[in-house]
């Protein structure tokens, strides 16, 4: 279960939420472990997740009737699924302006794909008739109304609700449910995820290596003369060999200066990689040909502000002293002009931890201070227009008393010959 | 420009529109061309984009300052970019956010070697954050609220793609400024592709079609669910593209592996520069029985018969009574789905409903000039196996034009 369920409950709690209904992709898959092919194909408002803060209550999943067979492969610990009428343009409804006082409509019937007659099916075959005849005669009529149901079974109808998408309560309302009160958690989810499940930690640790290893084959690529475009096709090829998906690897935010590698000048990579929906997020600088020993010196002094990071990470520390203890080492080092550094919780987001929304201002609120079992990412880049860009980014998880390594913490310099 | 700007007037023009306020990604990349890394990272209200209906008032992109560089290599037809900085240090004092505005933070100056001597794109970066400098607000936020001042859009009515933004506005004085929900009006729009999109769709469609040809060269008798998808991803990403999904069935090959003489449908996705190409084929490993041959074929004249079908003003109801009523006469009763759906920056690329709203509620989806079209056509029997068809088209004036191969008969592989 990727879900911290105690955690959730706890931030519930805090505040005052009898549940959580989630309708963006990650959420949902955050609280029922199952990924949806509408979520790759970025259809919103037809899978829903929902959490009851009250654990005796059962927790709900909303899908359409043609992907209960997709719970083969992404199985859900969730007990309550509810299937409604997939319509893809098949079949139509011409009653088309049913009043919601009348309650649901009825659903369009899918009685599941055909089975040949007199064939032996296969188990899988045989879950997926299962799954069609137990869910035929209960489909929902919409999503809209699934999750009404789910809702429902989950005892969640009074009382201040948190959703990622705060319009799905308002409809809810609309259909019956007036008592409900939405609650923007958005950062309410970020808040309950930045805290990692023992699942999430092992999923992150195969996002890192993955990640790593595609970035340093992408670095490892770069030579004289190379552009960004070949070497971010290595990054992809390599990651979808590994399983992961393609990502995103830059070089600073412009592209390379000179628009091809050039010997002498260092650049940095920061590979943003996913595997099973979890990012991986990797930093190196790399160099074709000798590095000069300033850019050396450099290298050793944000290594030794990393260093300075690993003494200090534990349960308690507060992310500003952590920004500027590793500051302060990267100088005392000899690298004076460094003045970055972002530390950011990592997993379904690349900043997977409450952040400044709407009118809400960075504060003391948000210098949160770091809990056993999170996984940060402390991200040091640098740039000088004229010289090069450095970059230094490892994964760790926090622990009791301290913190393990996620990526491999290998040398903070890539030399390639030239 | 990727945004069909004439398309977006009209539809302004008939739900009453003064404007358009994008937050979603696709919705912001749509309207200015500029994908940022925040967006990358899934991280919502960190960019919005704004477009008003009054021709001569100027759009907008909010993006952070930090960001800026990117706009050499994405840059955006956007007249009006808005910046804000991105503090990394807690910002401790308090406003009255009905009357004041905070300060925005100083922005990162990167230091410069050799100032004289920069190449062009360093010359240029530094040129561009000296300008926005100047200009920078606190937070996302308060650059929308410039963006929509300098739009004229301090009051009146605009579609969202999300409600809050809307909400933060009105808190932050712009109290007579309305939102309306837009997720289907933005839809409406895209459904209609502009030239760039179309360049952009006909290359997606070739990559994803040479990463499904990919994937079904791995067959073999025992071919794993893994080595397909792995065969696929790796080939879309050599061409520069990203996989999104390949599928034989939603819940995987029914024997966990492909067996001799069972049909594989394949269904794949993939995005190339956000925008997706999606394709559906047939593949059996070693000798089809003459049944899977005789359904594959009438597949096929069910998918001559879409093509010959669609052209501007034929509804996708008619389409699908056609195309089921050719499937069947070639011999393949009971086939029941043949389902058009336009793809771009969604694979399903046109308005559909949600909230309340029930099935056929918005009417037929009517074809016109310049959508791009897939037609699903999958088939699954348990017992038997699983089939599909699945070509890009584009509605031309009086017809349709293919971007993928149309290559329909069954691919056959020796055991």
């Amino acid at each position: 279960m990727l879900l911290n369920r105690p955690r959730a409950v706890e931030v519930m709690e805090r505040h005052d939420l009898v549940g959580l209904i989630a309708r963006e992709h990650v959420n949902i898959y955050y609280l029922t472990d199952y990924w949806d092919t509408q979520a790759d194909g970025r259809w919103p408002y037809l899978v829903y997740g929902v959490l009851p803060r009250d654990q005796d209550m059962p927790a709900g999943l909303v899908l359409p009737t043609v992907k209960l067979e997709r719970l083969s492969v992404w199985p859900t610990w969730v007990p309550n699924i509810i299937a409604f009428s997939d319509y893809s343009g098949r079949e139509r409804r011409d009653d088309d302006s049913p009043n919601p006082d009348q309650g649901e409509p009825p659903a369009i019937a899918w009685p599941g794909w055909p089975v040949r007659e007199g064939a032996t099916l296969t188990p899988l075959e045989q879950e997926w008739a299962a799954r069609a005849a137990a869910h035929a005669d209960r489909l929902a009529a919409t999503p809209a109304w699934g999750l009404k149901r789910a809702l429902v079974d989950a005892g969640m109808t009074r009382g201040r609700i948190g959703s990622d998408d705060p319009r799905v309560i308002g409809w809810l309302q609309d259909m019956g449910l007036p008592g409900i009160e939405a609650v923007d958690a958005t950062n309410i989810f970020r808040e309950i995820r930045m805290v990692k499940s023992a699942t999430e930690i092992e999923t992150l640790g195969q996002a890192a290596r993955v990640n790593e290893a595609a970035g340093m084959a992408a670095a490892h690529a770069a030579v004289a003369g190379a552009t960004w475009p070949e070497i971010e096709t290595v990054y992809h090829v390599e990651m979808s060999l590994r399983g992961g998906r393609n990502g995103h690897i830059i070089s600073g935010l412009g592209g390379l200066p000179h628009g091809k590698v050039v010997p002498g000048e260092p650049f940095l990579i920061d590979a943003l990689g996913e595997y099973r929906n979890y990012f991986g997020d990797f930093g190196r600088t790399v160099i074709v040909g000798e590095p000069s020993a300033e850019l050396s010196r450099r290298a050793d002094a944000m290594w030794a502000g990393f260093e300075r990071a690993c003494e200090i990470i534990r349960p308690g520390l507060k992310r500003s002293t952590l920004i500027a203890e590793v500051i302060a080492a990267v100088q005392k080092a000899g690298f004076k002009d460094f003045f970055y550094v972002s530390p950011h919780s990592l997993g379904l987001e690349h900043t997977d931890h409450p952040i400044p929304m709407g009118p809400t201002l960075h504060g003391e609120w948000n210098d949160y201070a770091l809990a056993a079992d999170m996984v940060i990412n402390v991200d040091m880049p640098f740039f000088e227009w004229g010289w090069g860009t450095m970059h230094l980014e490892d994964t760790v998880v926090v622990t009791a008393d301290g913190f393990r390594p996620l990526t491999s913490t290998s040398p903070a310099l890539i030399v390639n010959p030239s | 420009m990727l945004l069909n700007k004439p398309r977006a007037y009209a539809v302004m023009d008939k739900y009453g529109l003064d404007g358009l306020l994008a937050a979603t990604q696709i919705n912001i990349y749509y309207m200015t061309d500029f994908w940022g890394a925040l967006m990358r990272m899934r991280r919502s209200f960190f960019n919005y984009a704004v477009l008003p209906r009054d021709e001569n008032a100027p759009a907008a992109l909010v993006m952070t300052a930090t960001e800026a560089q990117r706009l050499t290599e994405m840059p955006t037809w956007v007249p009006n970019v808005v910046t804000y900085t991105h503090p990394v240090h807690a910002h401790s004092r308090d406003y009255d956010t009905a009357t004041e505005e905070p300060d925005a933070g100083p922005g990162y100056r990167w230091p410069v070697r050799n100032a004289d001597r920069l190449p062009p794109k360093e010359r240029q970066w530094e040129a561009m954050r000296a300008d926005l400098a100047e200009k920078n607000r606190a937070t996302p936020t308060y650059a929308l609220r410039q963006a929509l001042r300098d739009a004229g859009l301090e009051k009146g009515t605009i579609g969202t793609d999300d409600p809050r933004p809307v909400e933060w506005m009105n808190q932050l004085g712009f109290d007579k400024l309305k939102g309306v929900e837009a997720t289907n009006i933005f839809r409406e729009i895209r459904m209609v592709k502009s030239t760039d999109e179309l360049t952009i769709m006909r290359e997606a469609a070739r990559i994803n079609e040479d990463g499904v040809n990919a994937a079904i060269k791995v067959l073999h008798v025992g071919t794993t669910f893994p080595e397909i998808e792995r065969a696929f991803n790796v080939e879309v990403a050599q061409q520069g593209g990203r996989a999104v999904y390949i599928t034989t069935g939603s819940g995987g090959l029914p024997h966990d592996k492909v067996t001799a003489g069972e049909p594989v449908m394949f269904d794949a996705l993939c995005e190339y520069r956000h925008y997706h190409g999606d394709i559906g084929r047939t593949a059996v490993v070693g000798e089809p029985s003459a049944e899977i041959v005789l359904r594959n074929k009438a597949m096929s004249v069910g998918w001559q018969t879409a093509y010959e079908t669609i052209k501007p003003g034929v509804t996708g109801r008619q389409m699908t009574e056609k195309v089921l009523a050719a499937i069947e006469r070639e011999g393949f009763p009971g086939f029941l789905v043949a389902t058009p759906h336009s793809v771009g920056l969604e694979h399903t690329d046109h308005p559909i409903p949600i909230g309340l709203e029930l099935p056929g509620s918005r009417g037929d989806l009517v074809f016109e000039e310049n959508m791009v079209i897939n037609v699903d056509l999958p088939y699954h029997e348990l017992g038997f196996g699983g089939m599909h068809l699945e070509d890009v088209i584009r509605v031309t004036k009086d017809g349709c034009e293919p971007l993928t191969s149309m290559k329909t008969d069954l691919i056959v592989i020796p055991a």
